[in-house]
């Protein structure tokens, strides 16, 4: 197996945690799968040497293609304790297999394919061979006595289509690996080659279930024939496979070096005795859709790239004929596509300037996060237990995201000779002093030889980037060090005097935002340096190719769980020509990444995602409390910002976020996009596909879930509002459909047509989410205004309750705040003013002789 | 959670029974297989791995570069690899060994290799640049190193060109752009090229074209890898003078112009897809198919040098590099997998590619891309045929649609005293700045709509949308498509460039109104006295 696939599903706090937060309920959440079946969790204890150890599966029953949660206690720490894998570590797999009370043979399980890279522990350790020069496991009685012929290989059968009838018997020893390449290789196995103990004896690992689909060599949720006719599903195992410090021959193993690691495969007789067997079982298999269909073509923005990808398949199965295909594009061409009077159907967050009898249906809520790769790092004394361990929380506020998106510590521009980043800056994020007050995790650990100071950014344009760029321009302590103060100025109102006084890298002073893209202007050059003769002359390394740009949010996060930076800084041969090459990624345990990705990103990839601070959190007094000043993000915090977006200056039935919200249950970065098209340069046809997928989206589609159709795990359910507003625009897309719609002046303006809602207000009844007694000590009316603050957003909120309540009359109520706002501050200006010139007038009529 | 939630769940539970039971249409089974290479071709590919998903199939490709897919598939580490240009090649004479396993060609996406570019005048963003291939070639070769080099204010004689430092940014890593360009120049402007490429240390005379951009130790050219690297590094806004080579779709992507390159024809031309089609039609495919080393790549000297005036001279089209036997790691049932991948991509995964800055394959080379599907162990032959694949380019009679409908460029696109504004279709200099070079007066006279396209009888008619098909409808006015079926707004440089203002500050209506209506109180309250007191003055006369 490839060491990034260790990686990705070592990665995150994943799939429990990701579906516990996203969901918004409580720490062990029914799982998100749609059939609404419970956990089947199950633990299992070793045997003999192992007999200590516990190792718990987080779903047996029910399962989809998903990951699942392996952890474990009263194991033997892993030696060495990071990097590599020499003893004492588990190894875990996925098998097929029928027999409930003998389990799976080892031919029959996902394992040790094909190895072209690099291992991490002993020599056959994850490979299907049998025969170890040297070594000799007595128990595997299908190698000959004293055989000394060709190295023999544990062969691997293919699941059957219909359940056998006999005892399965294992094939004889193969001589090589070629009949398992014909079922799964090292880029797709699922495999877990070495998964690490920690010193407190505990492990925990992501195991990625596979289906007949990912697998089709082990067939899981496959229906098979059964003998007496009909079918059944085809069951499966997930096999832990503990390895100790004892090789198969009785040698210890004290795993200092590879040379005394453990080298045998867990394929072997011996290993294979230790095994602790879990029955998975299996939702059937659904076939998806035929190949062959014209596709509709819907264009839109990376928010809604995930949604688009999972409901696909559901909506094919609605209507076969017309599958839709899904072509992410920036948002500037999403905005021309719609004006240019073929307008298609484009998904995007801000409405084009004016687009008269544009039509808005709200899509998918989403958010802006900073997802990460963490593992905990040159701690000394306790904290050396957990090296190499993920931290799964990171606590980040306006100002620390700006540091991090302008160069701004030493290791963000380069290490080697003399840059412009400030001397008194840190080296990176973990050597920050205000990131130590928001994250105490970090104290103590030493990033200095892997330092994390930026995030992978994705190069382009985007709406949701600038909406990330205003909130760090309209947070006073943000835009105040973009604006070159220290950030421990007594006047910046975030500032502390015990930092050491951080300033902003000189290329980004005074940067003028928001910006739509992440610019990486530092003009550092790393110098090349001599290589020998023949291998060609090095080019400087400027700029990006120092930090590297993603192609995608996607992009970011996939790198991220493999441990790359997606550098190419390494001088080797491409081909025979000499060059910058892909760089290696971070070894395991030295892994430590931060990379911009959607919720929905972070969540298909198990990674975690740093919580968003407001400017108290960390202060020293009673004010600082990390966990209420400090959101992460989740359907309920998502909800909650929703409440705070504003109706489009463009078009009214679209809502902007406002990423500036004082409410402390909302997550700054939600977003929400829409579905635009405009109804009146639509042919019949394609209003009847926008509309079938509009009604998708706002009926099975806003199912949280794993299954094919589901509305991926990250996103927020549409609140009752927003589904109507999205039923409404169907409904009148498919009166364009029959012919029947008759835009009436009344309903169409020039920010676009506001659809007839029957009494619901998708500005308003944002509710869905909330309710007064998940967010106890919120029911004030109005929170009142923050100081006056000039050239910033002016907000004022109403609660949930204030809000549900006054569903009919909402706006008003706001407007009247204003007004009154207002006619106090013309009154003052008036009083003083006004009195003042009149004066004025008066002298100057009087020099003037009249 | 609260009982709405419930209820959606349960609703959906028994929604979801439904789903699950057996469809009407049983998808046939699929195994996952994975590629890696050309990122000139990353963001096609990645548009097919992403829709094809629905149908069951999982593909994984990763835009690693042209090189590194040539090396990873010739290495057995991925089942199919994407390459701009084939195994054999000499680079700085070393020859890249085709594999040992059997591999077949086969044609994926056209586009046009664009020199986009950061340029400002006056605090204003050029999009209306023009170059010919001889400056180009002198641009990246170190010869012309200022935006104000006569030779580029003659070609410009509408803007007045900055004197500023051209900073070329090329790609360090293996790439089958840097094949394209370097083939282009060697073949047309082999008497700069090469004598730049030996004094850059290449061994080989003549230089040829190479993956991996020659570069003067100590000159101000800019290295960068993949498509994301150069092309984010001309966006910076400290890139100012920068211009790099990159596929149309991420100058798209960035939001920056390209230049708009002289044809033989004598016209300035915009790599859209209608243009990248009529060029093409001049490639010489190999159709030598006993020799698979060479059967269907493509020469491409004589897109180089077509005459029609609707050309993009830099044009061509990405191979994927597909298995024709079962070695390692290959087998029949990836080969039933790649099969209908491949099968998907020729046809309906063509309709995207406009969008997304590509060019729709045709129906020859979709032709002799099937045959080359059929060579894959494993792949269907019986779902293989012409009349089933949905490629937006195929009509009725036979011909290329988009080669059919594509405008003819503007009388200001044609080389000469004149230059088409950044609309596209306005003459300058017309009594405007006045162009260096520019012979004030003789120009079109400011309106230039419509002073071409007479010429073609294709490009006729209103833009009409044509619904499901989306068949490139075209504007005669502006060369823009169209696009019937959603997919296809053509790149429009001024609406991409006019982009400066952005994010703006989301505002409501009510405070929109409000804040006019408090200003007007301010400004009443302020002044209102005043004014009272001028009346009562002229009152009181």
């Amino acid at each position: 197996m490839t060491a990034p696939l260790v990686r990705r599903l070592s990665s995150g706090v994943a799939a429990l945690a990701a579906v516990a937060g996203l969901l918004g309920t409580a720490p062990h959440p029914a799982v998100a799968s749609s059939t609404g079946v419970p956990d089947s969790p199950a633990t299992l204890s070793g045997t003999g040497p192992f007999s200590s150890l516990k190792v718990t599966v987080s779903q047996t029953q029910n399962l989809i293609n998903q990951d699942v949660s392996v952890s474990w206690t009263g194991g033997v720490p892993t030696v060495p304790s990071s990097g590599v894998f020499y003893t004492d570590y588990l190894q875990i797999m996925e098998c097929w297999g029928d027999d409930p009370a003998t389990g799976p043979d080892p031919s029959q399980c996902e394992f040790g394919p094909v190895r072209t890279t690099a291992q991490l522990g002993g020599t056959w350790a994850n490979t299907r061979q049998l025969t170890y020069p040297g070594l000799v496991d007595p128990a595997e009685t299908d190698v000959p006595a004293g055989y000394a012929g060709a190295n023999l290989f544990m062969p691997f059968s293919a699941a059957p289509d219909t359940v056998p009838t006999a005892p399965y018997t294992r094939p004889p020893l193969a001589p090589d690996v070629s009949g398992s390449a014909n079922y799964f290789d090292q880029s797709d196995t699922n495999e877990v080659d070495y998964a690490r103990t920690d010193a407190d004896g505990t492990g925990h690992e992501f195991f990625q279930i596979d289906t007949d689909r990912e697998a089709p060599g082990l067939g899981c949720g496959k229906a098979v024939t059964a003998p007496s006719g009909g079918s059944v599903v085809e069951p499966c195992w997930l096999v832990v496979v503990p390895r100790g410090h004892v090789e198969v021959d009785g040698s210890v193993r004290i795993g200092t070096t590879v040379a005394t690691a453990d080298d045998s495969s867990p394929l072997s007789a011996t290993n294979w005795a230790n095994r602790i067997a879990f029955p998975l079982s299996f939702q059937p298999v659904t076939s998806l859709c035929t190949i062959g269909a014209l596709e509709v073509q819907v264009v839109g923005d990376e928010q809604a790239a995930e949604a688009m990808s999972r409901w696909q398949p559901g909506l094919c199965q609605q209507n076969a004929a017309s599958p839709y295909s899904y072509s992410q594009i920036g948002d500037d061409e999403s905005r021309s596509q719609l004006t240019s009077g073929s307008p298609g159907l484009a998904l995007l967050s801000d409405p084009p300037p004016a687009q008269p009898g544009a039509l808005y249906a709200p899509v998918a809520v989403n958010a802006l996060t900073i997802s990460f790769y963490i593992q905990s790092q040159g701690g000394a004394g306790d904290a050396a237990n957990q090296n190499g361990v993920q931290i799964t929380r990171l606590n980040l506020n306006a100002r620390l995201v700006a540091k991090l998106l302008t160069q701004s510590y030493k290791a963000g521009v380069g290490t080697v000779g003399p840059t412009d980043v400030p001397p008194l800056n840190p080296l990176d994020l973990t050597a920050d002093p205000e990131f130590l007050a928001l994250n105490p995790q970090f104290t103590g650990l030493d990033y200095a030889a892997h330092a994390i100071p930026d995030v992978i950014v994705p190069f382009g344009n985007a709406d949701a980037y600038a909406e990330l760029w205003t909130w760090i321009d309209n947070d006073p302590a943000a835009r105040a060090f973009l604006d070159g103060d220290p950030d421990n100025d007594p006047r910046d109102p975030g500032g502390n005097p015990a930092y050491k006084g951080m300033t902003v890298n000189p290329n980004y002073l005074k940067t003028q935002l928001p910006i739509e893209d992440f610019p990486t202007t530092d003009p550092y050059c790393q110098e090349p340096t001599a290589v020998p003769a023949g291998e060609g002359t090095q080019t400087p390394l400027c700029g990006i190719a120092l930090h590297p740009y993603s192609t995608s949010l996607h992009q970011a996060a996939l790198a991220a769980t493999q441990g790359s930076q997606l550098l190419h800084v390494t001088w080797g041969q491409s081909g025979q020509v000499w060059g910058w090459v892909s760089t290696p990624a971070e070894s395991d345990g030295d892994i430590g990444i931060l990379a911009l990705a959607d919720a929905a990103t972070a969540a298909k990839y198990d990674l975690p995602t740093a919580r968003l601070c407001n400017d108290k959190a960390g202060q020293p007094g009673p004010d600082g409390n990390l966990d209420q000043d400090c959101m992460g993000v989740a359907t309920d915090s998502m909800d909650a910002a929703l409440t705070d977006a504003v109706p489009s200056a463009a078009a009214p039935s679209v809502l902007i976020p406002n990423p500036n919200t004082i409410d402390p249950r909302a997550y700054p970065l939600t977003t929400v996009t829409y579905a635009a098209t405009v109804p009146t340069e639509l042919t019949p046809v394609q209003a009847d596909q926008y509309a079938n997928l509009l009604d998708y989206v706002a009926g099975p589609g806003q199912v949280s879930g794993l299954a094919p159709g589901d509305l991926a795990l990250g996103y927020a359910p549409l609140v009752p509002g927003l589904v109507a507003q999205t039923r409404a625009a169907a409904t009148i897309l498919h009166e364009v459909a029959v012919g029947t719609y008759t835009g009436t002046p009344s309903s169409t303006g020039p920010g676009g047509i506001l659809p007839p809602l029957g009494g619901i207000n998708p500005l308003t009844d944002l509710t869905g989410g909330l309710s007064p007694a998940t967010a106890p000590g919120l029911t004030t009316a109005v929170i009142p205004l923050p100081p006056a603050n000039p050239g910033k957003v002016l907000y004022a909120k109403l609660s949930s309750s204030t809000q549900s309540t006054a569903v009919t009359a909402p706006a008003p109520l706001g407007a009247v705040r204003y007004v009154l706002f207002g006619c106090l501050i013309a009154a003052a200006v008036c009083l003083c003013a006004g009195r003042g010139l009149l004066i004025y007038a008066r002298r100057l009529a009087r020099k003037t002789g009249h | 959670m609260n009982r709405m939630k419930v209820l959606i769940i349960a609703t959906a539970t028994a929604l979801t029974a439904v789903l699950a039971s057996p469809g009407p249409a049983a998808a046939a089974s699929y195994v996952p297989v994975n590629g890696a290479g050309s990122t000139w071709a990353e963001n096609a590919i990645n548009q097919w791995t992403g829709d094809v998903s629905q149908y069951g199939m999982e593909v994984n490709y990763a835009g690693t570069g042209s090189s590194d897919g040539r090396n990873q598939f010739k290495a057995g580490t991925v089942d199919f690899a994407a390459s701009d240009i084939p195994y054999g090649e000499s680079d700085d004479g070393i020859v890249d060994p085709p594999p040992s396993r059997g591999f077949a060609y086969m044609p994926v996406v056209a586009g046009g290799t664009a020199f986009m570019y950061h340029l400002d005048i006056g605090g204003r963003r050029v999009t209306n640049l023009r170059l010919s291939g001889d400056l180009i070639t002198k641009i990246f070769t170190g010869n012309i190193t200022q935006w104000d080099d006569p030779a580029i204010k003659a070609e410009n004689p509408g803007l007045t060109m900055p004197s500023r430092q051209i900073i070329p940014v090329v790609r360090t890593d293996g790439s089958g752009s840097t094949a394209q360009l370097t083939m282009w120049m060697a073949q047309l402007y082999s008497n700069i090229w090469n004598p730049y490429c030996a004094k850059a240390g290449r061994v080989s005379n003549p230089c040829g074209s190479t993956s991996i951009f020659p570069v003067i130790p100590g000159s101000d050219f800019i290295g960068q890898s993949l498509d994301s690297g150069v092309t984010g590094y001309v966006a910076q806004s400290t890139s100012e003078g920068s211009i790099t080579y990159t596929e149309y779709s991420y100058a798209r992507q960035s939001g920056f112009p390209v230049v708009r390159l002289l044809n033989a024809a004598g016209y300035y031309n915009l790599p859209t897809a209608q243009n990248v089609a009529v060029a093409l039609v001049q490639a010489k495919i190999n159709q030598d198919s006993s020799n698979p080393a060479v059967y269907l790549t493509q020469d491409l000297s004589s897109v180089y040098t077509d005459p029609d005036p609707r050309t993009y001279p830099l044009s061509s089209y990405s191979y994927m590099v597909i298995p024709t036997s079962t070695a390692s790691p290959f087998n029949t049932s990836k080969g039933n997998t790649l099969g209908a991948f491949a099968y998907y991509l020729l046809c309906q995964g063509q309709y995207p590619m406009d969008g997304l800055g590509y060019s729709p394959l045709p129906i020859n080379l979709v032709k002799a891309g099937f045959q080359q599907i059929l060579r894959i162990p494993g792949a269907q032959a019986q779902n293989i045929n012409v009349a089933g694949c949905k490629n937006p380019t195929f009509s009725q009679n036979g011909t290329n649609t988009l080669v059919a409908t594509a405008p003819y460029p503007h009388a200001c696109d044609k080389a000469g005293p004149t230059q088409c504004a950044a609309d596209g279709v306005t003459a300058l200099p017309a009594g405007g700045p006045g162009g260096a070079g520019g012979s004030g007066g003789s120009g079109a006279g400011g309106a230039g709509v419509g002073a071409s396209g007479s010429a073609s009888a294709g490009a006729s008619g209103p833009a009409s949308a044509n619904a499901s098909q989306g068949t490139g409808a075209v504007n005669p006015d502006t060369g823009q498509g169209a696009g019937g079926g959603g997919a296809n707004s053509s790149y429009n440089p001024n609406v991409v460039a006019g982009q400066v203002i952005v994010g703006a500050t989301p505002t409501s209506p009510v405070g929109l109104i409000l804040t006019v209506a408090a200003v007007l109180f301010l400004l009443g309250a302020v002044f209102g006295p005043v004014a009272l007191a001028r009346l009562n003055k002229r009152r009181a006369r």
